[in-house]
């Protein structure tokens, strides 16, 4: 028999026990709420930086509206952002070497160059000064071609003729479809950030800019009969045919990375 | 007992985790190719657009995670233990994100980005294990000034 002491003893244990394991199971449902809460706010979180990833992360501070639709927006701008750019020319105008390339923007492997290999270049080269890059547009392809050539030389008298560029390759239509209208053309150039006025009225009127003279010069003293085609150099030295036989950025590297050595 | 192995290996695993983004963030800077087994596999992802978040190189991103990870470790509290979750939550699902981008829209796989996707995924693993402890630790009965 247990004395009077001892069974109070034993009730006031009995009911600390159950205080403490209520205690401990709504200290379990808190923290489980809790992460439940963080899984929600993480999976939100995730998705915030999803959607900047994919560019579609609102306004892009161009400033003037448009490229709605269009592929790309956002990463273009990223990349050249910053980066000096003159008429066809991007990056450092004393970068010790110079790149030209020979483009049709119609041409699917100029697209596949400037998705699998521009940036790598821009980022490893052009941003640090090493390397300048420049645009020639030609007309091989056909009646959209020269649209869209005549649309680049406008864009470039704005300096955006890169991003113009970039944006037509990721938007990039089924050669001569006729994809090249004035809307296509003014979607591209406010995506680029140049006023579409001036680009779109220069699309439409065609050739005759002085640009695609010299493209054509220099294509036929360089021997270039396909696209894309860059001549590399020294800067103030003469420029040669750059030979790559894969369109991957380690090709370029080497090539680059010998003329920089040079 | 079980949270101190818990911290540990938390801590080591960020540790892992900030050397191999420590490594990515050094490649993106310095513009050298990354030491890689598939043969161009991490240099196509690390040049693709999507090695930038919003201008910010996603490895560096990573360092910061990893950092603020092994950080919680060396905070004790209640708080401490539901940001490292949180955080490592957040890693996990945006590095599953980058997985699938590499497989599917890249088409290269980065062992290096791999690698850093599954010390992010154990992290979370560890770190909502260790949220869940806490409250073993918090009953009086495991304190130590109740066992003295």
């Amino acid at each position: 028999m247990s004395t009077r002491t001892e069974q109070k003893q034993r009730l006031r244990d009995e009911r600390v026990a159950r205080e403490r394991a209520a205690e401990a199971q709504e200290q379990r449902r808190r923290r489980l709420w809790m992460l439940g809460a963080s899984v929600v706010a993480a999976l939100a979180v995730v998705g915030v930086l999803i959607a900047v990833s994919q560019g579609g992360g609102g306004n892009n501070g161009g400033g003037l509206g448009a490229g709605q639709g269009l592929t790309g927006t956002a990463e273009v701008r990223q990349l050249f952002q910053g980066i000096p750019q003159r008429g066809t020319a991007l990056g450092n105008p004393k970068a010790p070497v110079r790149m030209v390339e020979f483009v049709d923007l119609q041409c699917p492997f100029c697209a596949r160059y400037t998705r699998d290999v521009l940036p790598d270049l821009v980022r490893r080269y052009v941003r640090r000064g090493r390397l300048q890059l420049e645009l020639r547009p030609l007309t091989f392809i056909g009646a959209d071609s020269k649209t869209a050539a005549a649309a680049l030389a406008s864009a470039a008298k704005q300096n955006r003729a890169w991003q113009f560029a970039d944006l037509f390759y990721l938007n990039q239509g089924p050669e001569n479809s006729g994809y090249v209208t004035p809307e296509f053309i003014r979607s591209v150039a406010q995506a680029a950030g140049a006023p579409a006025g001036p680009i779109v009225t220069a699309a439409q009127q065609g050739g005759g800019d002085p640009l695609l003279a010299q493209a054509d010069q220099e294509a036929s003293q360089f021997g270039i009969n396909s696209t894309p085609s860059f001549v590399i150099g020294k800067r103030g030295g003469s420029l040669k045919p750059l030979q790559v036989s894969a369109l991957d950025p380690s090709e370029f590297q080497a090539q680059i990375d010998a003329v920089l050595k040079e | 007992m079980k949270d101190r192995r818990l911290r540990l290996a938390v801590a080591a695993i960020a540790l892992v985790g900030l050397g191999i983004s420590g490594y990515l963030t050094y490649v993106h800077y310095a513009g050298v190719a990354p030491i890689c087994a598939a043969s161009g596999g991490c240099e196509k992802v690390e040049s693709s657009r999507y090695a930038e978040l919003a201008g910010v190189p996603v490895a560096l991103l990573g360092l910061l995670g990893y950092l603020a990870i092994g950080a919680t470790t060396l905070v004790r509290g209640e708080a401490a233990r539901m940001a490292g979750s949180a955080l490592a939550l957040v890693g996990a699902g945006f590095s599953l994100y980058l997985t699938y981008l590499e497989l599917f829209n890249i088409h290269a796989v980065c062992q290096w980005c791999v690698a850093s996707a599954v010390a992010m995924v154990v992290l979370a693993a560890l770190t909502t294990a260790r949220a869940f402890q806490a409250d073993e630790l918090s009953r009086p009965s495991d304190r130590p000034a109740a066992r003295a």
